[in-house]
């Protein structure tokens, strides 16, 4: 295989503060040299991490899923109970389908599947926080503010759906109709797939 | 022999029959002669006798009455006298010529001879007409009238000897005929008592041997085999009857026997079996009531301190199947019941099912409490490896992997050539580690994920041009080209399509990677049977080796000398959702210089 580097795409017009969350250090020195585009900060746990959200205005968050003490999705539930719709993507190596479902209930759709290339990282941003132009993730925005049926139906309007977009449809559409079989099937769906197919990709 | 006795036992009845029959027709022939004999013999003299008196009335009638009248009345004619007079000594003549006079006739027939001698006199004087007084003629009448009286006496006197003579004639039969009753009397008794000897031996013989059969018999249904039939006599028929049925009850005896002993063996192996089987084993009959355990559930239940009692969650269970009256068979090792024994935990699966006899009169249920304790841990510790390898080895290695990147992106300042040729080895062997690390996880999802197919209807083309559009830009890398023959009209398959993904991508990727440049990969379709469709992966490469036909579906199998990166699991992949399709993979002989990898997949 050869290394892919992402060759510095154009530089974004705009300087995001992005909190990079993650207990190992190499991993928040790597996303923040990644992100160098931006103003990034870091937090090594679950706790620094909702200090220093609740103390400043962030763009977005990285937060990693497992860490010591508060895990990443205790840290979305946190911030959702104290009314913080602050976007966050959640990286992991492994996302159980629990873990997802909990996740996309407190409004979180942004997947990263450890490991990240720095390209992934630079889009999954790119990707939440200037969504236009790209007709998935405008989608992606309506799922993340919570408008299930405007992403369904956007995702339904999409031509070509790949794997990533028939997977995304499927969880909507289990998590509208609120039957517990149906998320049941979805979980299985997720259980079987693993994150991969929900995650982000750089497009290829 | 019976046949025999009977025959002449019969016979002599028979005999004796014809014996009493025979004597007594000759008795009475007898008795009938001997009284005609003495009819014969003494109804002559009665009938002489009788005629004297006759004869001396008639004469007396006729000439006598002259002698009462006056004197000097003529006396009749004398020709009816000398008449009467020849019969007379006629009579006296046969009288004489009877033989066989009894004692004491003969005088007198003699005496009568003499008196009607005097009685002619008596006449010859009448007829002489010399009686002229009335003296002389009342002499003469009172003579006549005393001689015919002697003459009537006497006559009478021979009637009553011959008279005496038949009756005794008759005595003397009776003495006979009482003999004779005597004799046939005897007969009868003999014969009597024959048809009793005949009677107890026919009893003996005939009867009592089927008795003793029968009762022996009933003995044998009881299952009692030591009773022997007593054997009758060489001569008798009942011989061969009994020594067949003592063969029989020997023969049963031996087979029940072998019957006993076969059950005692089937016993003892069945024990070994129970015993031998490690998981505890509960056999219960219909009402529920244990019948057998082995030794792992003895030691289970006691442990659990209910000795030899099912455990209450299994007897819930139990009830539930039986109320539902299906098998209890559960393959999910999640579905095991947890058991805390001695501070541990163990996880039994119940598996309950019912059994019966052919004939449907034995039946009950069997308990085997499968531990899946081992299968629970191993379970766990997949998931665990899951998570633990994703985790732990992913994170550090996307640390790595960042840095790798963003050093040889440069923007932290440039790297020397030595530099980056360096940093660019390492990001090429963190990529494969990656790789490798991706494909083990599949493996273990493949493994787990057999049973989790989401079958729908899938149309083969889609899948064909799915794979055709990922792999276009990687064919177009090593200038192969991808073509794509699917034929018209095919049913869909039943498949879950992200699987058949994943085995298509596999193939055309194996392919790709093969071919020489310049060449075609091939994605055909076809129909092989009435139940699959199949889709060919055909490219222009060397091919697999003869020899490794069969291997290349392995497990960690990578063809010797191939340079190619991976682990030797991607057809290994292939083949384990391919059966969870109940499908087929398979590699086609060579033929010109095309190798062809097929998948066949069930229509839906």
């Amino acid at each position: 295989m050869s290394p892919s580097p992402d060759s510095g795409a154009v530089p974004p017009p705009v300087r995001y503060k992005v909190l990079v969350v993650d207990d190992e250090p190499t991993l928040r020195l790597g996303f923040s040299y990644a992100l160098s585009d931006h103003d990034t900060d870091t937090a090594a746990n679950g706790t620094e991490a909702l200090e220093k959200l609740e103390s400043g205005p962030y763009d977005l968050a990285i937060l990693d899923l497992r860490m010591p003490d508060v895990d990443g999705l205790r840290v979305i539930e946190t911030l959702r109970r104290h009314g913080n719709l602050l976007p966050v993507v959640l990286c992991s190596a492994v996302i159980t389908p629990s873990a997802a479902l909990r996740a996309i209930t407190g409004q979180v759709v942004d997947f990263l599947l450890k490991p990240v290339r720095p390209a992934e990282l630079r889009g999954i941003v790119r990707h939440v926080l200037s969504p236009v132009g790209d007709g998935f993730a405008e989608a992606m925005a309506h799922a993340r503010a919570g408008r299930h049926e405007q992403a369904i139906r956007n995702l339904e309007a999409m031509v070509d759906p790949g794997p990533r977009i028939r997977a995304w449809l499927g969880i909507l559409r289990a998590i509208r109709t609120g039957s517990l079989e149906a998320e049941a099937a979805a979980f299985g769906r997720l259980e079987r797939d693993g994150l991969s197919a929900l995650a982000y990709r750089v497009p290829e | 022999m019976l046949r025999t006795r009977l025959f002449f036992g019969l016979l002599t009845l028979i005999l004796l029959l014809w014996g009493v029959g025979a004597a007594a027709l000759l008795l009475v022939r007898d008795a009938t002669k001997r009284y005609e004999a003495s009819i014969q013999e003494n109804y002559p003299p009665i009938k002489l006798s009788r005629g004297f008196r006759t004869v001396t009335a008639g004469l007396n009638a006729h000439y006598l009455p002259v002698l009462a009248g006056a004197p000097g009345t003529p006396v009749p004619e004398r020709s009816k006298f000398d008449a009467d007079k020849l019969e007379l000594l006629d009579r006296l003549q046969a009288l004489h010529g009877d033989g066989k006079k009894p004692t004491g006739m003969e005088d007198v027939v003699l005496r009568l001879e003499q008196a009607v001698e005097t009685y002619f006199e008596g006449y010859e004087q009448l007829f002489s007409g010399n009686l002229d007084t009335q003296e002389e003629r009342a002499k003469l009448l009172s003579y006549m009238s005393a001689q015919t009286q002697r003459i009537t006496d006497l006559s009478d006197h021979i009637f009553s000897l011959a008279d005496s003579r038949m009756l005794s004639g008759t005595v003397r039969s009776d003495a006979e005929s009482s003999k004779n009753t005597l004799f046939v009397t005897t007969l009868v008794l003999l014969g009597t008592g024959i048809a009793i000897i005949i009677y107890y031996q026919l009893v003996r013989h005939m009867v009592d041997p089927v008795v003793g059969l029968r009762r022996s018999i009933e003995e044998i249904r009881k299952g009692n085999f030591e009773l022997t039939l007593p054997e009758p006599g060489a001569d008798s028929e009942f011989r061969s009857v009994a020594t067949a049925f003592n063969d029989m009850a020997a023969e049963l005896k031996v087979r029940r026997g072998e019957t006993n002993e076969r059950l005692l063996r089937t016993n003892l192996v069945n024990r070994a079996i129970l015993e031998a089987i490690p998981s505890p084993v509960f056999v219960l009959d219909d009402d529920g009531r244990i019948l057998q355990v082995n030794p792992a559930a003895e030691r289970l239940t006691e442990t659990l301190g209910v000795a030899n009692r099912l455990p209450a969650k299994i007897q819930r269970i139990l009830d539930e199947s039986n109320v539902s009256g299906e098998n209890h068979l559960p393959e999910d090792p999640r579905e095991a019941l947890l058991f805390r024994i001695e501070e541990k935990e163990f996880y039994y699966l119940p598996r309950i099912f019912s059994f019966a006899s052919e004939d449907g009169v034995y039946s009950g249920r069997a308990v085997l409490l499968h531990n899946v304790t081992r299968i629970r841990w191993l379970d766990d510790m997949k998931t665990n490896l899951l998570s633990t390898v994703s985790h732990e080895i992913k994170t550090p290695l996307t640390g790595i992997r960042m840095v790798l990147h963003l050093l040889l992106e440069e923007r932290s300042g440039g790297l020397t050539p030595v530099q980056k040729t360096m940093v660019s080895s390492a990001n090429d062997d963190c990529e494969r580690l990656l790789t490798t690390l991706n494909t083990l996880l599949d493996l273990s999802r493949a493994e787990s994920g057999s049973t989790h197919l989401e079958r729908v209807p899938v149309t083969l083309r889609e899948a064909m041009q799915r794979a055709e559009r990922l792999f276009g830009p990687k064919a177009a890398q090593r200038d192969v080209t991808i073509t794509v023959e699917a034929t018209e009209g095919l049913p869909e398959v039943n498949a879950d399509p992200l699987r058949l993904d994943e085995v298509l991508n596999n193939l055309v990727s194996n392919a790709i990677k093969h071919s020489p440049a310049g060449g075609t990969v091939t994605l055909h379709s076809s129909q092989p049977d009435a139940d699959h469709l199949r889709v060919s992966v055909i490219d222009q490469g060397p091919g697999v080796p003869e020899e490794m036909h069969n291997r290349i579906f392995e497990r960690f199998f990578r063809a010797p000398g191939q340079e190619s990166e991976g682990v030797g699991l991607g057809l290994f992949i292939c083949r384990e959702i391919m059966r969870a399709h109940e499908g087929r993979i398979g590699l086609k002989e060579r033929t010109g210089n095309q190798t062809e990898f097929f998948v066949d997949v069930p229509i839906a």
